[in-house]
């Protein structure tokens, strides 16, 4: 290592008279790399990770090299999207320095301390070994429960609703699942004793969840800490991060200028701006419970659409269920979905594309008028979610209102 | 069986999570010395217009433009250097 490191200073001291840069310059270089490090490190450990730990993974189970090929696209592409989850593994003593995107994984993050990295290393490593059973499919359920059942899940280490948000946080960031609470409750599902329940230990700083609980407007049992119901928690993680980052941001920007324009709050709008989780604000905003965050995006797409001179004529052509999914334990039939609309093209009407849906929580929709935002190739779409059956096998009956916006 | 691999993973999270300041310099200089050995001449002076006075992102444009796999790539030459 040192040899390497002399090497390397000589080779650079050399590299830089070269050039003749000036001590400005050198001193900007040298921070510009700081700044650069946390991605090279990602980098590294997607390195190490692919060069080792996925061939392992697959040579351990009998399986073909060519599945470690596949592993490494898995593995390698979730590290790099996520580096704040994963800047955490690595830089345990920095975890204000990179915020997650998410407003609740801001929050999870703070229940572990930095001696705890090692509970964020298993929650990492755990999401990251999912990944090669293809939770993205709709068999999710029997895919989480066979991943638990191979990594010998540890539920008195893992079995807690903060690391199964976390590993839905990252599943969810990395593409594998739609929406993280189908992680939770995938694992729920799996474990008995988590059933009914959300939180039983107590090492899980209790206080804490409440506080981000009260937050989110979650009805919390005073005694044990846990929502009351596990709806409750999906419509919170619902409510936060239904979308993916990209969405978010175009959601938080969205609100920025509502906030902005129509509501003349510059401070709350500066807020949303700088960290662009819409809901989070939109909670603020509404007076801070799930129902009022539910009512409030249904009053942004109400706005957004009466405000949106520029795309009165745009509408949605069709829809229909195109991940249909059964509800592994009871008679819901419809948990995890997706759907697909027909949209003509904004900037080319004479064209018709596709536009999708993903992770559509069927209490969530049941119980309310639930907006979702949609971004596909290039189109914004809010629309109105209202199930108006259940019968996912007569997709017609799935019908659901006219868009309301697209952007 | 599965206990290994769910080793191996675990063991490079502690080691990246426990990066002594050597390596961390490794990482920093390693990286450094990647981008100038990928600057080609006509470029240098460019290169030092932008560290007087251009912002992060505009150098990290720039280098994109001399290796777009630029992280990737400076991963594979450090590992090369930690190995």
């Amino acid at each position: 290592m040192q040899d390497a490191l002399a090497t390397v200073q000589a080779q650079l001291a050399e590299k830089l008279t070269m050039l003749e840069l000036t001590e400005t310059a050198k001193a900007n270089l040298g921070e510009h790399l700081r700044r650069m490090g946390p991605t090279i490190r990602n980098a590294l450990i997607a390195g190490a990770l692919v060069g080792t730990a996925a061939h392992q993974l697959f040579a351990d189970q009998g399986q073909e090299k060519e599945h470690a090929g596949n592993a490494t696209v898995h593995l390698v592409q979730p590290i790099l999207v996520t580096q704040p989850l994963i800047q955490e593994v690595a830089e345990p003593t920095t975890t204000t320095a990179y915020a997650p995107r998410t407003a609740i994984a801001d929050e999870v993050t703070d229940l572990y301390s930095p001696t705890q990295v090692e509970a964020w290393a298993d929650a990492s490593k755990l999401a990251k070994e999912i990944a090669p059973y293809e939770i993205r499919s709709e068999n999710a359920y029997p895919a989480i429960a066979k991943w638990v059942e191979i990594m010998d899940f540890d539920y008195e280490k893992f079995g807690n609703a903060p690391t199964q948000v976390l590993i839905g946080i990252y599943l969810q960031e990395s593409g594998y699942i739609n929406h993280h609470s189908s992680t939770a409750e995938g694992l729920m599902e799996v474990h008995p004793d988590t059933k009914h329940g959300i939180i039983y230990d107590a090492n899980l700083k209790t206080a804490k969840l409440v506080e981000i609980c009260q937050k989110l407007g979650i009805d919390t049992n005073k005694a044990t800490g846990a929502p009351k119901t596990r709806a409750q928690l999906q419509a919170a993680i619902l409510a936060q991060s239904e979308t993916d980052a990209e969405t978010q941001i175009a959601l938080g920007v969205m609100t920025y200028k509502l906030l902005l324009d129509k509501y003349k709050n510059p401070e709350l709008a500066a807020l949303a701006y700088n960290r662009p989780s819409a809901a989070n604000y939109l909670v603020k905003v509404m007076g801070g419970n799930v129902d009022a965050t539910g009512r409030a995006f249904s009053d942004l797409v109400k706005i957004a659409q009466n405000e949106d001179p520029e795309n009165p004529n745009t509408r949605i052509l069709s829809y229909y269920i195109s991940i249909p999914g059964k509800h592994k334990t009871d008679s819901k039939p419809v948990h995890n979905m997706g759907l697909t609309f027909e949209t003509p093209d904004p900037g080319n009407p004479t064209k018709i594309i596709k536009a999708t849906i993903y992770g559509t929580n069927y209490a969530m929709a049941r119980n309310s008028k639930f907006p979702v935002y949609v971004n596909t190739v290039g189109v914004k779409i809010f629309i109105e979610y209202i199930p108006k059956h259940t019968n996912q096998t007569d997709p017609d009956r799935f019908r659901l209102p006219r868009k309301l916006y697209v952007d | 069986m599965q206990t290994n691999s769910h080793k191996v993973v675990y063991t490079i999270y502690r080691d990246f999570a426990q990066l002594d300041q050597s390596k961390k310099n490794l990482i920093l200089w390693g990286s450094a010395l990647y981008i100038l050995n990928k600057l080609p001449h006509n470029k240098t002076s460019t290169f030092n217009t932008l560290l007087e006075g251009g912002s992060f992102d505009q150098f990290m444009a720039f280098l994109k433009t001399l290796d777009a796999n630029l992280e990737n790539n400076i991963a594979a030459y450090i590992k090369g250097l930690l190995a």
